[in-house]
């Protein structure tokens, strides 16, 4: 029970979805929301248990994610060793679903069942936890695999759905039916993964599969340069890191910055892989799913932009390594660097949404909704505007991501367990506070109305709230200044690449809004406040702080 | 001297930031509906502009008064402009039941008292809001100075709806006995059937393109009503644009406002001829 505290968290989560839901009347809401919170809750707390059953530990030297070594101290055998972290995650995760599918969905009104989804869930765990000790010595291949076996995973509980097509064409050509050749096909695949569990776990106990021998022919030459070449096209190639902080770029690319296009492109695959086998998909279908993938880099940006002020993101430890703190850089170099790295990584994320969402469209959705969409923003902006719209909402889109990702860079820097966990506790309340926001307001009639009825006052007191926060960033920043952590001209290119997004945000929500008043204007306020101030303004700060620690 | 040289851009920065900051925060108070009480009942309402006459926009009763933004604004210049939310719709607390023409007029005609805005009105109703607007021409005849309807609906279109298009409009049980203003619609139809306008003028917008393939098929009807019932006025002009549809206070904004200014030169021209007659 290495991660105590997660799994005391994990259940706490659980304790209070089963409250909330016990609040909710199930006959007084849309079924859609209702599902949308129980799926968003029991995904998030099986997802939690993956990570937190995962029984690897780092290697300094060589910084992979091998079974504990110190284990094989244990006068056990090997298959014991190799079996009982799968049956510890496979208890954790049947756990989970059994206290999902049996005390919260009843709740919301309805009842899952308990078979094949127990079957699936330790088939998964078993498989997940064989590949991570596996290709412990290939990291990316090994980020590739799961990736992919994950994303499988998410979307191949709809073969198990009676309404799929693709079940029961199986079925037919085996002569089984349908569900149980399915059931079939994961009890091969549990044995296998204990199997190769079992192996890789051997094999590393008599120090095998160091040398990776003939595991080096899955990844010929030619396609690691490739792979190397696409990512040093993003970022500064080796060649050209002339300078510390060109380095520093290329390094916080690799490290930090790849992350929000790979888990992009991983989510696109889970949304749009279903629809493929779906297909063609209703109208309604495609506007939900294409929302959903507009939604995608904005809410993966929130989340990783917590931990994107770290040193190093995927280690445990929240301090600064002296081989960190003691690299040539200044702390405005090492910010500008985390800012490029993220602005990458926005540019990357959503080029590959505007690029694959339209060939998913054209492949298997249903452009009349999107067409109708079109007709309507034809009909309320004139000409020049509706063509300027587009490529700004793009850049906006893309500001924001950026905005999201190294808006909350002090909390990084800053080093700070509890800074950390506040930050978490965020993400967490605002994905599970979202759809526990539309049923308050499906809830209470009375709702909109009340929010409609601003008080005339309340913009005065936005504006002296605004000030005081512009007042204290201007302190904070003059003394960072003092201090010399900070230059004047790293302060007047961020003053100066504020203004810029602030004003492309202001003009795309001054364009956007159709209707004059003070909606319209709310909207230009919204722009105003977008852009981090205070929040960049103590990032230097906490920077030099814990570099200093 | 040199804490000057340091703070001077930041300072001249947050001069700039924090000034744009209290502009906008002014523009927004200034264009927020306020809420007037009637007897007890909070009414959301705005009114725009100073001076000039009182122009009233309704529209039906599922939209917000939001949605006359743009128009509201402009009138704005030449004169008080009006917009609310119906009783229990948008901000404004629910009022009596049933929720018809008749109710929402009296309504309206209480919250205009209420907020000190003394008659002639120029009444302006957008789609469903024609009707309203027929029906409180009707029950307060000597405050009303003129009319313009913005593709209105019409009974008559109904009717012939309900003969050839029984699977559109239709209307559950259930919202017929919650007596909400979507479940009065045939009820506030037949009170607008019966409405006698006064001697006013009147200038009614029809929006001709269609949106979508059904409502192409609908476009020449919803036309011919509007014309039989424009012959029974006997001062009325017809405005009918091919540039927007249903959607024509977001698509075509200056096409109203500029039917509205018509309107309120002819009434003031009106009003100085009968003045004129008067003193003779």
């Amino acid at each position: 029970m290495e991660n105590r505290r997660g799994w005391i968290a994990l259940g706490a989560g659980g304790l209070l979805c089963a409250l909330g839901f016990r609040l909710v009347d199930p006959a007084r809401h849309l079924r859609e929301t209702l599902d949308a919170l129980g799926g968003v809750s029991m995904g998030l707390a099986i997802f939690v248990t993956f990570i937190l059953a995962t029984i690897s530990e780092s290697n300094r030297r060589e910084s992979s994610g091998l079974f504990p070594t110190r284990l094989f101290t244990l006068p056990v055998s090997t298959f014991t060793l190799a079996l009982a972290p799968i049956a510890f995650g496979v208890l954790g995760v049947s756990v989970v679903y059994v206290v999902w599918a049996r005390l919260l969905w009843p709740a919301l009104g309805r009842m899952l069942p308990l078979d094949w989804p127990l079957l699936y869930l330790a088939t998964a765990m078993a498989c997940y936890q064989a590949t991570l000790w596996a290709l412990a010595r290939l990291p990316k291949i090994r980020l590739l695999v799961v990736g992919t076996g994950g994303t499988l995973f998410a979307v191949g509980w709809l073969l198990f759905r009676d309404d799929f097509a693709g079940t029961t064409q199986l079925a037919d050509w085996l002569g089984l039916p349908g569900r149980a050749a399915w059931c079939g096909l994961l009890w091969m695949l549990l044995l296998g993964a204990l199997a190769l569990g079992f192996m890789a776990v051997e094999a590393q106990r008599r120090g095998g599969w160091t040398r990776l021998g003939w595991w080096r022919w899955t990844w010929p030459k030619f396609s690691r340069r490739l792979f190397e070449t696409l990512l040093d096209s993003l970022a500064p190639a080796r060649r050209r890191l002339n300078s510390p902080q060109a380095a520093q770029l290329w390094f916080e690319w690799r490290r930090h910055g790849l992350l929000l296009p790979v888990a992009t492109f991983g989510l696109l695959l889970i949304i749009m892989m279903p629809a493929l086998w779906l297909s063609p998909l209703s109208a309604d279908t495609t506007t939900l799913t294409v929302s959903w993938v507009l939604l995608m880099p904005l809410l993966l940006a929130f989340a990783f932009g917590q931990g994107f002020g770290k040193a190093d993101l995927w280690s445990k430890q929240p301090a600064m390594s002296l081989f960190f703190a003691t690299r040539p850089l200044s702390v405005e170099d090492r910010i500008g660097a985390k800012m490029k790295a993220g602005l990458l990584a926005s540019v990357t994320s959503w080029l590959l949404v505007i690029i694959l969402t339209p060939l998913w469209v054209c492949g298997c959705g249903d452009w009349e909704s999107l067409a109708r969409l079109w007709a309507t923003a034809t009909a309320l902006y004139p000409g020049a505007t509706l063509w300027l719209l587009p490529p700004l909402v793009v850049v906006c889109l893309i500001l924001l991501t950026w905005r999201l990702l190294v808006g909350s860079l002090y909390v990084g820097f800053s080093a700070r367990n509890w800074l950390f966990g506040v930050a978490a506790c965020g993400v967490f309340a605002a994905v599970l506070g979202a759809p526990l926001t539309v049923l308050a307001l499906n809830q209470q009639p009375d709702l909109p109305r009340k929010l409609l009825r601003v008080p005339s006052w309340l913009p005065w007191v936005l504006a002296l709230l605004f000030s005081v926060k512009v007042g204290l960033a201007f302190i904070v920043a003059i003394w960072a200044r003092r201090r010399g952590w900070l230059s004047p001209r790293a302060l007047n290119r961020y003053l100066a690449i504020w203004m810029a997004v602030t004003a492309s945000l202001f003009v795309t929500a001054w364009l956007v809004g159709p209707v004059q008043g003070w909606m319209k204007w709310s909207l230009a306020w919204l722009a105003l406040l977008a852009m981090p101030l205070l929040r960049a303004a103590y990032a230097p700060v906490a920077l030099a702080r814990s570099r200093g620690r | 001297m040199r804490m000057m040289r340091i703070a001077f851009v930041p300072l001249l920065f947050c001069v700039l930031v924090v000034g744009w900051a209290w502009f906008v925060a002014g523009h927004i108070a200034s264009t927020l509906p306020r809420l007037i009480d009637v007897e007890g009942q909070q009414i959301r309402m705005l009114v725009a502009g100073q001076r000039g006459p009182v122009v009233v926009l309704d529209t039906f009763g599922a939209a917000s008064s939001d949605v006359w933004g743009t128009i509201q604004w402009r009138c704005a210049r030449f004169g008080r402009v009006l917009s609310y939310d119906h009783g229990g719709t948008g901000g404004s607390d629910p009022g009596p039941r049933p929720r018809d023409a008749r109710q929402i007029a009296m309504e309206l005609h209480r919250a205009l008292r209420a907020a000190g805005l003394e008659p002639p009105y120029l009444l302006v109703g957008y789609s469903f809001g024609g009707p309203y607007s027929r029906v409180f021409a009707d029950l307060f005849p000597n405050e009303v100075s003129g009319l313009v309807l913005v593709d209105p609906s019409q009974e008559e279109m109904f009717d012939w709806l309900k003969r050839h298009r029984p699977d559109l409009n239709r209307i559950s049980a259930e919202e017929r006995a919650e007596q909400s203003e979507f479940g009065c619609t045939y009820r506030s139809l037949d009170q607008a059937r019966q409405a006698r306008l006064p001697a006013i003028p009147v200038t009614l917008i029809t929006a001709m393109k269609p949106f979508g393939e059904r409502d192409r098929r609908l476009r020449p009807q919803w036309l011919a009503s509007h014309q039989r019932w424009l012959k029974q006025i006997p001062d009325a002009r017809h405005i009918v644009t091919y540039q927007s549809d249903h959607g024509i206070i977001w698509e075509e904004p200056d096409l109203i406002v500029d039917a509205i200014r018509d309107m309120v030169d002819r009434v003031s021209r009106l009003s100085l001829h009968s003045q004129t007659h008067g003193d003779h």
